[in-house]
């Protein structure tokens, strides 16, 4: 059984500052109830926001009669999107040609295409006036047959969901690496099966909100919102808003939780910037939960038809798969998802011959957009998924097929033939850790003592890659005409007159303890302690550094962010030190700073930081000739990155975290409920720069992705109507849902980060897909096997009636 | 509009309030105390666990003209003279928070269970917090917080015996 609580197992570490388990600054703001979020700004002369919303999946409006809306007391104004759209041009997409021609405004014109989607935006004194008005809007509609999964969409025939573009099938690729022929001629066995994907959501605690101040004195909008990447989305509000990026001031406050979704509230933005300028009031929008579900942005749901090739010894000689992405209703970041296969497309092994058959299809459903391990975890289960069968069938040990596939530490940095470059790690020793922290032998025996007293009970392995940060050239596969490549980040460290130091980062985290690790670096550096910088919460862009890319999303921090700010600390470090050999008459090679003094080899008299700093902005006469004045250094980092090798390959990440999990589930052959009795992870984000919160974000992983596996599903009905819209339904899992985590942390530094660091918080999805492991594990005895990522209660019930029926 | 009277984190306080506003409402927008948050419309989340008489309740799930007459402590009035609760403490301590979003309806939850049951087991913590959603923190950290506070019996309850049903 698990043991209470379970302590982390931790390894290598580096000196200093970097690598300490130092507690987050962040934190006595939130336990003493004093964040600030976005839903807690109130601002003078406010007036409040509802959005009405489409009741059906698919339909034409025909008419929308304000009247009775309008005269509910307490009303503003009522604005539809018909109204609202005169002032915008379309949300950008990424879409070739001819499916560039789908327009989305994030609110419905003359037709709504997801049950949900927003169709005007109600402006009353308080939020219960404006929801009263909402519920005496009349709207006419002309239902239209909805297209509700990827496969019925792609039909030809089906109902088009944009009735402007050919085909639902809005984007679809075929990569091929190697020979496939070959590897399938030669394969022992061929493991062919059909899996599915399923729809969930992240869904963070706090829904997104927006708060938007139109000051029209100089044309500024002041946004305030829960967004998780302000700066990166600037350029495509600014441009459906028809203004400039630079007249828009974007706030992101502490941030309830994100996990990707949040990088998709910008069409809130949009609409809200218009509303506050018509009314020339402040306007504050909070979604609701059933608004979050229905309406914000789901995970991807894939139908996969795929075959593994393996030979006699169980190597993988080739993958082929075709992949049907149900992206729902409209194409925002997609197919991204659908394309991130490409990142790590082979995982932690050396097979070389692989085809990808892409099919990105709109549905009349929620879209899909950025959620926890976007579109990596999913290429996890897929390869994952199939090298376990094929161990089965050749009767193999899970673990032992997966050692014959790695690619070996000997091998990195290791291309593999999608064009990414393994940044080291050591694949073997993760999956060994796991196995002997969770003691492996005993597992198997204590599952086979769960067999014994009726229950059916598996034990599941796999494998987790989270590739991060994004370079942005990867868009170039998706459309030709795409000119973007690379990403950077910014930073800036800044002593001022009296010794204070500061700094800041275009990150805006969302509960990842940016301060505290921003801080610790900056620390290490200039010798110091932690204690002694103050990092910027939050983010805002008037007194933030940012660049286009900045943003807490795809496990960037550790890499662009904390490169970024080691970048600007070091500036301000060599700036000091050339300062303090000045005055010091010494080389600035026998000088280091040690607890806030500059002090030097020769054992002279050291002299404190203060002083420097106030020599630096205030006794500029002292300084060296050449010296600007001050201690203040703005770095803008560029990920090293370059251009696609050609259509079809690159490296599109720089880092490589991986991780090897392991379960032990037991399932109740009664109520087809499963439940975790113990679960083991062991992940390499390379060298840490704070182990605590390393440790925290893989905990948070491990919610997620049991969340996922074991509870969370959205399911629409034959309608189109989300039938788990609230956390009545949609099962975030509880305390008592889930067991105590067995973690476990080993560092190889990777190879091409300043500090060694990878990105890491995201996660590979290896928690879910062994629990899917496990359940066919528990299966296979009885001469089944299941096809799901969701270990649904209801259909694992209906296979034990099979079984038993036998 | 309804008259009513409360004490909240130790002050009276006054409230001229529509009859349908929900307490947690009153609480954040009429009171001006943002620590409790709203994360759901079903009452499943506890983001805006309060205590109520000394018991934990979900401010999201009664109207505030209900809560007239009545105690109420909210995260803001936990720490006593500058001095957080051991709760508080553990929290910080023991990484049991990222986004903070969960966390006041979480202590608050806590304190109840606490006040309940000094010594729980894992079982009994984790069943006690279950009507809180935590999306970031797996709870792990959350389990260790809590059960350190009542291994090392350093809690102590914010609410006089007389308040308690
Ligand atoms: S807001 Fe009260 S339970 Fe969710
Ligand atoms: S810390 Fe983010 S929801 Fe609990």
């Amino acid at each position: 059984m698990a043991s209470s609580v379970t302590m982390h197992k931790e390894e290598a570490r580096t000196a200093g500052w970097i690598g300490k388990r130092y507690p987050r600054k962040e934190d006595i703001r939130f336990i003493t109830g004093n964040g600030l979020f976005a839903a807690d700004i109130k601002l003078p002369n406010m007036a409040y926001v509802a959005i009405a919303r489409s009741p059906y999946a698919s339909a034409k409006i025909v008419r929308i009669d304000k009247k009775r809306a309008l005269a509910v007391p307490g009303v503003v104004g009522i604005f539809t999107g018909a109204e609202i759209v005169e002032e915008l041009d379309p949300l950008p997409n990424l879409l070739p040609s001819p499916y560039d021609r789908v327009r989305d405004f994030g609110i419905a014109v003359d037709r709504v295409r997801y049950a949900g989607e927003p169709i005007a935006v109600i402006v009353a004194e308080s939020t219960y006036a404006a929801w009263d008005a909402m519920e005496q809007l009349d709207v006419d509609y002309e239902e239209l047959p909805p297209v509700l999964t990827a496969m019925t969409g792609a039909k030809d025939g089906s109902p088009l969901v944009h009735e402007n573009v050919p085909t639902n099938v809005v984007w679809h690729r075929k990569f091929t690496y190697g020979d496939l022929d070959e590897a399938f001629r030669n394969a022992h066995i061929v493991v062919s099966k059909k899996l599915k994907w399923h729809r969930f959501t992240s869904a963070p605690l706090e829904p997104n909100v927006v708060v938007v101040d139109y000051d029209a004195r100089h044309g500024i909008y002041t946004v305030w919102s829960n967004n998780q990447r302000p700066a990166f989305n600037q350029a495509a509000v600014a441009k459906s808003l028809r203004t400039q990026a630079n007249l828009l001031h974007f706030i992101s406050p502490d941030i309830g939780g994100g996990f990707g979704i949040k990088n998709e509230n910008y069409p809130y933005i949009i609409l809200l910037a218009v509303a506050a300028r018509w009314v020339r009031r402040p306007l504050r929008w909070v979604e609701t939960r059933t608004e979050h579900m229905i309406a914000s942005a789901h995970g991807s749901e894939i139908n996969y038809e795929a075959e593994m090739a393996l030979s006699k010894d169980g190597r993988i000689l080739g993958l082929r798969a075709k992949a049907f992405h149900d992206e729902g209703a409209y194409m925002r970041r997609e197919p991204i998802a659908a394309f991130n296969f490409i990142r790590h497309a082979t995982m932690t092994y050396t097979f070389r011959n692989l085809e990808m058959d892409i099919y990105a299809i709109v549905t009349n459903k929620c879209p899909v957009g950025p959620n926890r391990s976007y579109g990596k975890m999913q290429q996890g289960f897929l390869v994952e998924r199939l090298l376990d069968i094929g161990a089965r069938k050749l009767g193999l040990d899970p673990i032992e097929i997966r050692m014959r596939n790695f690619v070996s530490s000997t091998q990195m940095p290791y291309e593999t033939p999608t064009g990414a470059m393994l940044d080291g790690g050591e694949y073997a020793k993760a999956i060994s850790k796991v196995a002997e922290n969770l003691q492996y032998g005993e597992l198997i025996k204590e599952r086979d003592r769960l067999r014994k007293s009726g229950m059916l009970a598996g034990v599941g392995v796999s494998m987790g890659m989270d590739a991060c940060p994004i370079n942005f050239s990867s868009n170039r596969l998706i459309n030709p005409k795409s000119t973007a490549s690379g990403e950077s980040e910014a930073a800036w460290v800044k002593i001022d007159e009296d010794g204070n130091i500061s700094a800041a980062v275009g990150t805006s985290p969302q509960g990842h303890g940016h301060e505290t690790a921003v801080s610790q670096i900056v620390a290490e550096v200039l010798g110091v302690s932690p204690d002694d910088v103050y990092t910027l919460p939050a983010f805002d862009s008037w007194t933030h550094p940012s660049t286009p890319h900045s943003g807490t999303y795809a496990s960037r921090f550790a890499i662009a962010g904390a490169s970024a700010v080691n970048g600007a600390a070091v500036r301000v470090r060599e700036k000091v030190l050339r300062i303090a050999a000045h005055v010091m008459g010494e080389s600035e090679s026998n000088l280091d700073i040690v607890n806030g003094v500059v002090v030097s080899v020769k054992a002279k008299p050291g002299v404190s930081l203060k002083e420097i700093a106030r020599l630096a902005w205030k006794d500029l006469a002292n300084l060296p000739e050449k010296e600007e004045p001050g201690l203040y250094v703005n770095l803008v980092y560029k990920t090293p990155f370059k251009l696609p090798i050609d259509d079809q390959r690159g490296n599109f990440s720089l880092t490589y975290s991986y991780s090897a999990s392991m379960v032990l589930l037991e399932i109740d052959p009664g109520t087809g409920m499963s439940k975790i009795r113990r679960v083991g992870i062991v992940e390499d984000s390379g060298n840490q720069i704070n182990p605590m919160i390393v440790e925290g974000q893989i905990h948070g992983q491990l919610g997620h992705q049991l969340g996922a596996a074991l509870y969370e599903d959205l399911v629409y009905d034959e309608n189109g109507q989300l039938l788990t819209s609230t956390f009545k339904d949609y099962l975030a899992p509880t305390a008592s849902d889930l067991p105590s985590y067995e973690t476990g942390s080993i560092v190889t530094p990777s190879l091409f980060t300043p500090l060694g660091t990878r990105g890491m918080g995201e996660g590979g999805g290896a928690p879910l897909i062994a629990c899917a492991n496990a359940l066919d594990d528990a299966l296979t005895p009885h001469g089944m096997e299941f096809d799901g990522s969701y270990l649904s209660p209801v259909k694992i019930r209906n296979i034990v009636k099979t079984i038993t029926k036998k | 509009m309804t008259q009513i009277q409360l004490i909240v984190n130790g002050k009276k306080v006054e409230g001229n309030v529509e009859p349908r506003k929900l307490l947690i409402d009153f609480i954040r927008e009429d009171l001006g105390l943002t620590g409790p948050h709203i994360g759901c419309d079903t009452s499943n989340c506890g983001a805006c666990t309060i205590l109520l008489n000394g018991r934990a309740a979900k401010s999201c799930t009664m109207f505030a003209v209900q809560a007239d007459g009545m105690e109420i402590l909210t995260i803001e009035g936990l720490a006593t003279d500058g001095k957080l609760h051991p709760l508080q403490q553990a929290f910080h301590e023991n990484h049991a928070l990222q986004c903070g979003y969960c966390t006041p309806g979480m202590i608050m939850s806590s304190v109840d269970l606490l006040s309940r049951n000094p010594n729980p087991t894992e079982e009994e913590i984790r069943l006690g917090i279950s009507g809180n959603l935590c999306r970031c923190t797996g709870y792990h950290n959350i389990v260790k917080a809590i059960s350190s506070v009542a291994k090392s019996h350093i809690f102590v309850s914010p609410v006089k015996k007389e308040g308690r049903d």
